[in-house]
């Protein structure tokens, strides 16, 4: 099945690190990386109403600008229901900070918390789902 | 006549008789030892009383006869004869009874007489008893006033010394009584609120005051509260204490003292003031430990990502890849002592949240999370009893945990078949106590007592950050439990814990 891949970190090097990962993983499909969030946001919200092809995101927490939380409160006020169950959301965070992790997780479309950097286990993983 | 003139010697030692031509012919044996042998009336005698109309004649004493006379000895003016004249049978005579004018014990002595010369039923007697009593009663008085005096004096000085003015007033709230050595206060026309005016007291603390005491008066109860006085720019505080004055008999009176607090509340202040400047700067230190942890992290992992990717490749040879796995190794280090940074400085400043705990899981996890450190089998042993729920702060706990565990599998013993770790947990209402035992190489003696110091490291060898017991020790602390171990080199080491128990049944 093929999955689409949004990677947004502030920090290119791990856009890249997991982009390699994901390339490297069973999955198969398109990769789009962006180091500010608000551009991830804009591009979600331009794909139209009918996009329904299932959707990997990968959301760093602590970011200049707009942080991986706001992008959570954004995503889940400005994209419609319908189509925010096409996105899982996978945080991948350098934090060490439980409630960072609360937060997160209290967003229906958050998936996981995971340690940076993403471990090639961990993907497969999440291909398989 | 011998036997009338015994009874009159015997009744009146004083007596003395004098004929028409005023002369002495017979004089009682008293009086004898005090007077002359003259036996001329006038040349010996003076009256005192009566005084206007009298005359040294036979004729002028006769027409007084009914009335008490004071006569004085010229020659001895000391002593002076109080009585009555009567005239004998015949006409022929008067005779003078009585006995000394006595005032005071000591006149007798001066006369050169004593108790014996006076006669039994004279009145002289009793009264030189009761004047004799009298002398004693005054001197016991005066002792006893001299005594008053120096305690009022004892007192006052004792209240001049005190750094405290004090007064107790009216109903009116005039001053009755006040400690304080300056005139000010007769100045101020007596109440205590004109002194405090003239001390500078701030108008609003003048009527707040004024209430104060009205509520004491009202209420009969004790209030304390704080005067303001601003004096030539220079502030102070008073902590002024006002109550009814229930003991003697100062019945609807106000005993009110005031204590200046002006230099104590400078020091609260400035305390204050710097408590309020570390609470900031501390805020502002955990901020910075956690911004820095998160800073420092985040390039680790990118090049613990990068580490991966290339070990991974076919693109290098074996003896990069060795170093790849050093680079990695050297990185983890670094990473566990921001991790452990962190963790420190949560213990810190985070407030303690009970829950209830349930170990085996948490000790199972903490196991299987760290086995991968060594590359050899190491035995778990769990047991864990309990007569009641545990409950205890399970972020901190966790870590307690992770830390020895960890600690247990890093430091086993490689020489070792069957390494083993087994922790024991006996919960009961009061304590959790927790022993984390190892058969690993132990420690040496000399670094038992050492091993709970900031970045200590007992060998050179050793891979940890040299905060992991610390933060454990740390964390315990704020448990408000303890810490301890047992060790020998080679053979293992057991730590022992203890934590209260916050389960309320």
């Amino acid at each position: 099945m093929t999955k689409n891949f949004i990677l947004v970190d502030d920090d290119p090097i791990f856009n890249f690190l997991t982009g390699h990962t994901v390339e490297n993983s069973s999955c198969s499909g398109k990769i789009y990386s962006f180091t500010e969030a608000i551009e991830a946001l804009n591009y979600i919200q331009g794909l139209g109403e009918s996009y329904d092809n299932k959707t990997i995101v990968f959301l760093d927490v602590r970011m200049p600008v707009i942080s991986g939380l706001d992008f959570l409160e954004l995503f889940h006020k400005k994209i419609s229901k319908q189509k925010q169950e096409v996105f899982d959301i996978y945080m991948l965070t350098s934090s060490l900070n439980s409630e960072d992790k609360e937060i997160a997780l209290s967003f229906d479309c958050v998936k996981d918390f995971l340690s940076k950097p993403l471990e090639f286990a961990q993907m497969e993983k999440i291909c398989g789902e | 006549m011998y036997k009338k003139i015994k009874i009159l010697n015997k009744l009146f030692p004083f007596h003395f008789i004098i004929d028409e031509n005023l002369q002495i012919i017979k004089k009682g044996p008293s009086l004898k030892k005090i007077s002359n042998k003259d036996k001329n009336f006038i040349s010996q005698f003076r009256f005192i009383r009566p005084g206007i109309g009298i005359e040294y004649t036979f004729e002028s004493i006769k027409g007084y006869i009914n009335q008490i006379f004071i006569v004085e000895l010229l020659d001895n003016k000391s002593v002076k004869l109080k009585g009555q004249f009567i005239k004998s049978d015949d006409n022929q005579v008067l005779i003078f009874c009585g006995s000394p004018w006595v005032t005071d014990e000591l006149q007798i002595t001066e006369m050169g007489l004593t108790i014996s010369d006076f006669a039994l039923n004279d009145s002289v007697v009793d009264m030189i008893q009761v004047l004799k009593a009298n002398k004693l009663e005054n001197e016991d008085k005066l002792q006893l006033m001299d005594e008053i005096e120096k305690q009022k004096l004892f007192y006052d000085q004792l209240l001049d010394v005190l750094p405290i003015e004090l007064f107790i007033l009216d109903k009116n709230f005039k001053v009755t009584y006040h400690n304080i050595s300056t005139n000010a206060i007769e100045k101020a026309k007596s109440t205590l609120f004109d002194y405090l005016q003239l001390k500078g007291i701030i108008a609003d603390n003048l009527l707040n005051t004024k209430n104060q005491l009205s509520e004491v008066t009202k209420t009969k109860s004790k209030v304390s509260f704080e005067e303001l006085y601003q004096n030539n720019n220079i502030e102070n505080v008073s902590l002024r204490y006002a109550m009814p004055m229930d003991f003697s008999d100062a019945k609807e009176s106000i005993l009110t003292y005031s204590v200046d607090i002006t230099t104590l509340k400078q020091n609260r202040d400035q305390i204050i003031q710097k408590n309020n400047e570390l609470e900031k700067i501390n805020l502002e230190l955990d901020n910075l430990i956690y911004s820095i942890t998160h800073d420092f992290r985040s390039p680790v992992l990118s090049i613990k990502g990068m580490l991966n990717m290339m070990a991974s490749s076919n693109l290098i040879n074996e003896e990069q890849a060795q170093y790849c796995k050093i680079i990695k190794e050297t990185l983890q280090r670094l990473d566990d002592t921001i991790i452990d940074v962190l963790t420190y400085s949560k213990n810190a400043r985070l407030n303690l949240t009970f829950s209830q705990i349930n170990l085996q899981p948490i000790i199972e996890n903490t196991f299987d999370s760290n086995k991968h450190i060594v590359n050899y089998p190491i035995k778990l042993e769990v047991n864990i009893s309990q007569i009641c729920p545990f409950e205890s702060d399970e972020n901190r706990l966790k870590t307690l945990l992770s830390n020895l565990i960890s600690n247990s599998i890093k430091y086993s013993d490689n020489t070792q078949l069957n390494s083993f770790i087994i922790v024991n947990a006996i919960i009961d209402k009061q304590f959790c106590n927790i022993e984390v035992i190892d058969n690993g190489i132990g420690i040496m003696p000399e670094h038992h007592s050492k091993v709970f110091d900031i970045f200590y490291r007992a060998t050179s060898k050793s891979v940890g950050t040299g905060l992991g017991l610390f933060i454990c020790s740390e964390v315990v602390k704020k448990l408000g439990g303890s810490i301890s171990l047992k060790s020998k080199p080679y053979e293992g080491t057991t730590f022992f814990i203890q934590i209260p128990n916050q389960f309320k049944s």
